[in-house]
């Protein structure tokens, strides 16, 4: 299994508390000072649709959004080309850009701390039905580099007990959500995401 | 691995043709990738593909304070020019006079959800649009769409582009009768077809049931039918008026009457015969002059008839012309009851508001259509298979998309109504708006288009916030109204044909561009489009909806009993409508109101330096340089089956690029010349090679010689080394049909 295309999604604790408009100016800030990988290109907005995309980083290799789907607002990263090393080494990747997302955000002073993200509930995604069909099978191969991950952010950020379960039906693309017994708050988190190897 | 797997998974699914279309623009992508395809050739290529460019896809991006260089991986590569390869683009989805299927929607969600945003855009021409696609999964998109039946051929370029219909045919009240089976049959019959392949713009198509309905909007299309039905001796007889030379942009033409009464069976040679006709005479070198509708209007529109009637007395036969007309479409069947609550249970307001503005009633006694509103056109991947499903139950394959950037279901039972109201509702998709001022259409505008200069989603946005909180309070006469925005003059947004229309311009102030929107009022939607609105003057972007305040108030307060808002422009005038936004113009200095220099939407300070080249038309590249460039494919494929060890693949392949390049040849002379390779090498040996034409000036006539031996003997190459040969001697044919060309064309241009 190589799948190109992952996404990585953490969820905001307070979703009402936060626009998705107000992620505008910030995504085109953020764009002019480098602060997100992938090269980005533009900011699309799609907060106009229910259970939709919401306020996206479009970029060439990797997408970042304040993403609306599944009716629960998320902070995401989606690995779209050029994805190089294991599995494993893709998915931590998209986990250490969605957390510094998710730091950057949450110490945006134009978003006053309102943009508030979790670290108890992971979703990832692989959006490539050919290579990973939403079944039981899909779950068998992908689940030693979910562990992997989950291994290495755990020695790395002490995130206790952890479980894997695949969601969604079998038309909708692969996932997995991985729930954390004892969230650490996002700053600790973030750095034992930074410090871990894969 | 993924783009071999669904090509080899698929095959069974896909029809041929097709798949060898996609085969073949696959083989040109790895040719592009080589260098081995001009740009420009591989534009036009991918245009008429339905693949286009995107904003900043020239690597330029304007970050409000400085342009930036954005720097994609496969570095200074193109695929056109000023056309980043790395950079995503755009894929239009053609779907003809509307209709779709619960599992064509589920196919599009799940590329929208792989390859694109997650999102289906439904443009102002019932096309599916998927925006940010990389150029390299584009075959394998286009694959996954061909195996439900869907395709993106033409839906760019200079071609035939999506043939629209009114999406009440067949079940309207006021048609004349239903033009689908006429519509599916031209759009059959055109796609692909040799006569399109020469054009030198964009050719569009619409059909209408009725004449006084806004229904397909005939009168601003290139080429349009409407259907009438006259009583002949006590029986009704079916035909067409047809119309030609219609057209938006910032020179609108109304279409013009070529013929009435057009029997159905000859509906599809007419169409062919205008097809030659603009092929032949049109404008190629200036595009800004090269639609239909300048032919049309420099010849005047008689001159136009007579050509078309000449051209249609030497066409050769076809029997497509009329299989339609005994096979027809398969009819819609009627959903079958669920047994709802029933749709006179008029207690819930909101549901009694919304079946009044959403739902409407069928010719047939019993049923309605019901519109599934989506905001400035959009529907994310999750809610499109929700709502394939929630087709399933109600209406099964009766889907179809409208010119408003909507979805309909079409034969609802009355009695589902208000269970189908509640499914919608489920999913967020049962706003009360259709067909009122709140439900705003707009083009793509600068959030992705390579023309854009102001931000119409962005404005479209806004309107629909802040109409949409005011609904219930509008006057009647209001809620009714349509608006429509284009960023800019080209007019995607059909803004000539709403009652509020507006384009996209700039003005420059104290050495900075503020972004505004020309305010064109009184465009008349009904009759096909029969009338174009007048521009009023140019308001600064966030001024916008004070303007549609203004000039609704003042409707409001000024009309007469019964007088339509068309009326009440045209008794108003223009200079009485210029002088109620006239303060509105002044643009105050950046210190005083630095809102006013960006736009909706976008808070970058306003710039034009995004604004690359325009892919609507693409380069003029000849059919006879697309079809070299196709044989190219083809030996390319040939060289692949060899290093493969395939000799019999490998012996077809050059044979069959041999074939297309001849075929290439003798089409610039005789451009009927069928498929049929005894006819092509005939035709080929006797013009070019005969006569020395093809003949080089020191290999004479070698080149020529693989082809007609391989195409008299008909045995295919014995063994590799012969295989070999031939493929080698297939890509020397080729290049010696392109220096044939290139000496042909010194010759014509010498004799003029």
């Amino acid at each position: 299994m190589n799948p190109q295309r992952i996404a990585v999604k953490l969820y905001l604790e307070e979703p009402a508390a936060l626009d998705p408009e107000e992620l505008v100016p910030v995504f085109h800030r953020f764009i002019r000072e480098d602060l997100v990988t992938g090269v980005p290109i533009d900011v699309a907005r799609y907060g106009h649709v229910s259970d939709g995309p919401g306020i996206m980083i479009i970029g060439s290799l990797k997408d970042h959004a304040l993403d609306l789907g599944g009716g629960r607002a998320g902070l995401s990263t989606t690995l779209k080309r050029g994805a190089d090393g294991t599995v494993a080494s893709r998915v931590h990747e998209l986990v250490q850009d969605v957390a510094r997302l998710s730091v950057d955000l949450q110490a945006d002073p134009d978003l006053g701390s309102r943009a508030r993200v979790g670290t108890g509930e992971i979703l990832i995604t692989i959006l490539d039905r050919y290579e990973a069909p939403n079944d039981d099978a899909t779950l068998l191969k992908i689940d030693p580099a979910i562990r992997e991950v989950i291994t290495a952010l755990s020695e790395a950020g002490g995130a206790g007990a952890v479980t894997v379960e695949r969601v969604g039906e079998s038309r909708d693309p692969f996932a997995v959500r991985v729930l954390v017994d004892q969230p650490r708050p996002l700053i600790q988190w973030a750095e034992g995401v930074e410090a871990a190897s894969v | 691995m993924s783009t071999t797997g669904w090509r080899d998974r698929l095959e069974a699914q896909m029809p041929p043709d097709l798949a060898e279309e996609i085969d073949i623009f696959e083989t040109q992508l790895e040719l592009r990738q080589d260098g081995r395809v001009d740009e420009r050739v591989f534009a036009e290529t991918r245009l008429r593909r339905g693949v286009y460019g995107q904003r900043y896809d020239n690597g330029q991006r304007h970050d409000g304070i400085e342009q930036r260089t954005l720097t994609f991986p496969a570095g200074d590569l193109t695929k056109g020019p000023e056309t980043l390869w790395d950079a995503p683009g755009m894929l239009r989805i053609k779907v003809p006079w509307g209709g779709l299927t619960p599992i064509q929607l589920d196919v599009m969600a799940e590329l929208a959800e792989e390859y694109s945003d997650h999102i289906l855009h439904i443009t102002t021409r019932q096309d599916v649009q998927l925006h940010y696609v990389h150029i390299e999964d584009m075959p394998t998109v286009m694959r996954r769409l061909a195996a439900v039946g869907m395709t993106t051929r033409e839906a760019c370029g200079n071609g035939v582009r999506n043939l629209t219909a009114c999406p009440l045919s067949g079940v309207c009240r006021t048609e004349a009768f239903d033009v689908t089976p006429h519509s599916e049959a031209l759009f059959r019959f055109l796609l692909g077809h040799p006569d399109c392949q020469d054009f030198g713009r964009k050719f569009k198509i619409a059909f209408s049931g009725c004449a006084d309905e806004a229904c397909g909007l005939v009168m601003m299309h290139d080429l349009g039918a409407i259907a009438r039905t006259d009583m002949v001796d006590g029986e009704p007889v079916h035909s067409f008026d047809v119309y030609v030379g219609g057209g938006l942009g910032t020179t609108p033409h109304q279409a013009k009457l070529l013929a009435d009464r057009v029997p159905l069976g000859e509906l599809l040679p007419i169409t062919q015969a205008v097809a030659r006709v603009f092929a032949r005479l049109g404008e190629k070198l200036n595009r800004n002059r090269a639609r239909i509708k300048f032919l049309v209007a420099g010849t005047g529109i008689e001159e136009f008839q007579r050509l078309v009637r000449e051209e249609r007395e030497i066409l050769p036969y076809d029997e497509r012309w009329t299989a339609h007309l005994e096979d027809g479409l398969a009819p819609e069947v009627p959903s079958r009851s669920l047994d709802g609550v029933g749709e006179e249970d008029g207690t819930d307001a909101a549901f009694v508001t919304w079946r009044d503005t959403n739902a409407y009633l069928q010719r047939q006694d019993g049923y309605a259509v019901v519109t599934v509103p989506l905001p400035l056109g959009d529907i994310s991947s999750h809610q499109s298979r929700l709502l394939a499903d929630i087709a399933r139950r109600f209406v099964g394959d009766t889907i179809r998309t409208t010119v408003e950037q909507n979805i309909v279901f079409r034969w609802v039972r009355l009695e589902d109504l208000r269970d189908l109201y509640a499914a919608l509702g489920e999913i967020g998709m049962a706003d009360a708006v259709a067909e009122t001022i709140v439900d705003v259409t707009s083009c793509p505008g600068t959030d992705t288009c390579k023309l854009g200069i102001s931000a119409s989603r962005g404005l479209a946005g806004e309107l629909r916030e802040q109409l949409g909180a005011k609904q219930t309070e509008l006057d009647e006469a209001v809620r009714g109204l349509r608006i429509k925005v284009s960023g800019c003059f080209n007019s995607c947004g059909q803004h000539h044909v709403a009652d509020i229309g507006f384009f996209g311009n700039s003005r420059k102030s104290a050495g900075r561009v503020v972004p505004h929107f020309q305010v064109v009022l009184g465009g008349q939607w009904q009759h096909n489009g029969g009338s174009y609105g007048l521009a009023v003057g140019a308001i600064p972007s966030k001024r916008i909806p004070e303007v549609v305040d203004r000039i609704t108030d003042r409707f409001v307060a000024e009309r007469e009993p019964g007088e339509t808002f068309l009326d009440w422009t045209g008794r108003t005038g223009r200079k009485g409508l210029a002088a109620i936004i006239a303060d509105l113009k002044a643009i105050p200095s950046y210190e005083e109101e630095p809102g006013l220099f960006s736009d909706w939407g976008n808070p970058r300070e306003f710039s034009i330096g995004d604004i690359g080249i325009g892919e609507c038309a693409g380069e003029v590249i000849s059919s006879t340089d697309l079809e070299l460039s196709f044989a190219e494919s083809i030996a390319f494929e040939a060289q692949v089956a060899l290093e493969d060890g395939d000799v019999a693949k490998a012996d077809e392949r050059a044979y069959r690029a041999m074939i297309t390049a001849a075929r290439a040849i003798v089409r610039t002379e005789l451009p009927d010349v069928p498929e049929d390779d005894d006819v092509i090498v005939g035709e080929f040996d006797t013009r070019f090679v005969e006569t020395n034409r093809f003949r080089d000036r020191f290999a004479h006539s070698k080149f020529a010689r693989p082809l007609l031996e391989r195409h008299a003997s008909g045995e295919a190459a014995a063994n590799e080394e012969a295989a070999r040969s031939l493929v080698e001697e297939a890509q020397l044919f080729i290049d010696a049909a392109h220096a044939f060309q290139i000496r042909e064309a010194g010759a014509t241009s010498a004799t003029q």
